[in-house]
């Protein structure tokens, strides 16, 4: 009988600060590379939480992590060296297959980029990319929120930059930093993404309200609906389907999703 | 059905013997009525609890509570996290000198002495935890398979019983059935295992008779979509519901599980529980960041009413609620499933008598 709630100790190799709430944690732990699955991730006395693999590296798996929470707050004095525990990855992923020759916009709200960093890069990171037009969409709250500045940029610099990839970064205010980029929410955007029509595949990914924004405006770009794909992000206590937390309908994100197409998000009302 | 079952009838005093036997491998967990310690100053609370005697056994109230906490605990051990100090004192800690070590299970096989919905409660949740999504719930498995079910029974049904509409007043499902009659006791026993422990001296023994009609029938709806989310109904509820719980609580299928990690000072590590949970109180669905969802009762009691009656058949393709109505007899605010089930049936009929609206 195998125990699915036992977790497996495992070392951190490395951390990458970002800004001071998002941290990025390479792990000694090697799964399959399936963007868009997530983690069970856990410390001792603090608890347990889903986390999105960000990153599927050859020495193991990258968390990107927002201190916001119970068991976050511990993860953030870990050091490289130090042990946590894991189990997974559970969950589907993102249906590379479908996106095969097409036009992909990518839609991100803040940190969720970590959670479609892995779809980006295994585009980016293959010579014969097999999209025929990447473009990703990326807003933060502001620029010092600003998320993998340097693989932004990175991207940009990448082989797809032969005109086929478009990276937009937007914020929602300036602050008291100097930002020449653009401002604004990004469903501001979306109409001005070149090309976007009934054929473009989507994939949003943020906090709630932005999705919503953003499918609605999707559609109004007649994006079809089973072109769009969303990652939802719901409590979560044991990422099997078993502890009720993440249930919507007759849905568990944690099994069925995170990743819906919007044909079945559009049914999943909390 | 044509099994081979052994039948035995014995008086009271016989059954002393007979329970003495069955205890010495079997804890047995039935209805037992403890005076005084009900909801209210005077009355008695009748609960599952571990029984010594048949004598004891309460065979004709409806508990309060059901079964639910022999399979899942209401705290449970998982684990603990042990740290091998001395491999990993000197050089930086090894994954290999940490490991989560799973929390062994001293629990006795277990007779339960249940009604048929009850019965049916327990397919429930082994839909739930043994086979759903692929995944077995390893501690869910580890005590369902010391259990055996024990069928008394319910000749008529209770006040705010409605089994009869959700199908679950009927069952074959059980190791043996024991009726309490005129000075001792009548069983039948299909389990061979348990069959050793009964006389054999009886060939008559009427079978078990179920409750046949509600005394309030409802109509269970069929299909349900969002349509309904937004009616009135919910924000009356969201008026009276004061988010306590109890109807999860008293809940025979009510499932659901946080976990917690508690120090141990004498284990030396730290121990992960799961323990009960319930979506009809504040920050079931919380995130981290402080992102809330159904943040009103009415819209909590909605999303825990249709998965009991739509949303886990479409899934499992039985009912979840076995129509026991405990949750109305614990709601403080009178808060009733049976009638929130009839307010769902009239707004669906209302709906297709007008399209338009």
């Amino acid at each position: 009988m195998d125990n699915i709630y036992l977790p497996q100790a495992v070392k951190v190799l490395e951390i990458r600060k970002h800004t001071p709430v998002e941290w990025s944690f390479l792990l000694d732990y090697k799964v399959k590379e399936e963007p868009g699955r997530f983690v069970m991730v856990s410390l001792a006395f603090a608890g347990e939480a889903p986390v999105s693999i960000s990153g599927f590296e050859s020495r193991g798996i990258e968390l990107t992590i927002r201190n916001v929470g119970q068991v976050t707050s511990h993860i953030f004095k870990l050091n490289p060296g130090d042990i946590i525990y894991l189990r997974g990855p559970y969950g589907n992923s993102f249906p590379l297959d479908k996106f095969k020759d097409e036009h992909l916009l990518i839609i991100a709200g803040g940190s969720a980029l970590a959670a479609v960093k892995p779809v980006i890069e295994h585009y980016i990171h293959k010579q014969n990319s097999t999209l025929r037009r990447l473009d990703v969409l990326a807003g933060f709250k502001s620029p010092r929120h600003i998320l993998f500045r340097q693989e932004l940029e990175g991207w940009k610099k990448s082989h797809m930059s032969n005109k086929c990839i478009d990276i937009e970064i937007t914020v929602d205010g300036e602050e008291d930093y100097a930002w020449l980029g653009s401002i604004g929410f990004v469903v501001n955007f979306i109409k001005n993404v070149k090309g976007i029509g009934k054929d473009t595949r989507v994939i949003v990914i943020g906090p709630p309200l932005m999705m919503k924004n953003s499918v609605r405006e999707l559609l109004a770009c007649e994006v079809k609906e089973e072109n769009i794909w969303l990652s939802f992000e719901r409590h979560m206590k044991c990422g099997v389907g078993k502890c009720g937390h993440c249930r919507i309908r007759d849905k568990y994100v944690c099994i069925d999703g995170p990743v819906f197409s919007y044909t079945e998000a559009k049914e999943l009302i909390d | 059905m044509a099994e081979k079952s052994k039948m035995a009838r014995f008086s009271c005093e016989e059954g002393k013997g007979i329970f003495d036997s069955l205890s010495k491998h079997w804890t047995i967990i039935a209805p037992l009525e403890r005076p005084g310690k009900g909801r209210f100053s005077g009355t008695a609370l009748v609960s599952y609890e571990e029984v010594r005697s048949f004598d004891e056994i309460e065979f004709f109230k409806k508990t309060q509570f059901s079964a639910k906490s022999v399979l899942l605990p209401i705290r449970q051990a998982m684990f603990s996290f042990r740290d091998n100090k001395a491999a990993a004192s000197g050089a930086a800690s090894d994954s290999r000198s940490h490991k989560a070590e799973e929390a062994d299970d001293r629990t006795r096989p277990t007779i339960i002495f249940l009604r048929s919905c009850d019965i049916h409660a327990i397919k429930v949740m082994d839909a739930h935890f043994l086979n759903s999504g692929g995944y077995t719930d390893f501690y869910y498995q580890r005590l369902r398979q010391k259990v055996k079910l024990f069928l008394i029974e319910c000749e008529r049904p209770f006040e705010n019983c409605f089994c009869v509409s959700f199908k679950t007043n009927k069952t074959d499902d059980w190791s043996a059935f024991i009726r309490k009659a005129e000075g001792g006791y009548e069983i039948q026993v299909k389990d061979e295992q348990l069959g050793a422990y009964f006389p054999g001296n009886a060939e008559d023994i009427a079978p078990p008779r179920f409750a046949e009609q509600d005394s309030r029938p409802v109509k269970i709806p069929q299909d349900i979509d969002t349509s309904i989310f937004e009616d009135e109904i919910w924000k009356e509820y969201t008026l009276r519901c004061i988010a306590c719980g109890r109807c999860t609580i008293t809940c025979p299928t009510c499932s659901c599980f946080s976990v917690q990690d508690i120090l141990c000072e004498d284990k030396a590590g730290e121990e992960r529980k799961r323990i009960w949970s319930s979506c009809m109180v504040k920050k079931f669905s919380l995130l981290a960041g402080n992102h809330d969802f159904r943040i009103k009762e009415g819209d909590r009691l909605r999303y825990r009413v249709l998965h009991k009656i739509y949303d886990f058949r479409k899934r499992q393709g039985i009912n979840m609620c076995i129509g026991c109505g405990r949750c109305d007899d614990a709601c403080p605010e009178y808060i009733s499933m049976f009638k929130c089930i009839e307010k769902i049936n009239h707004i669906i009929e209302a709906r297709a008598a007008r399209p338009d609206l």
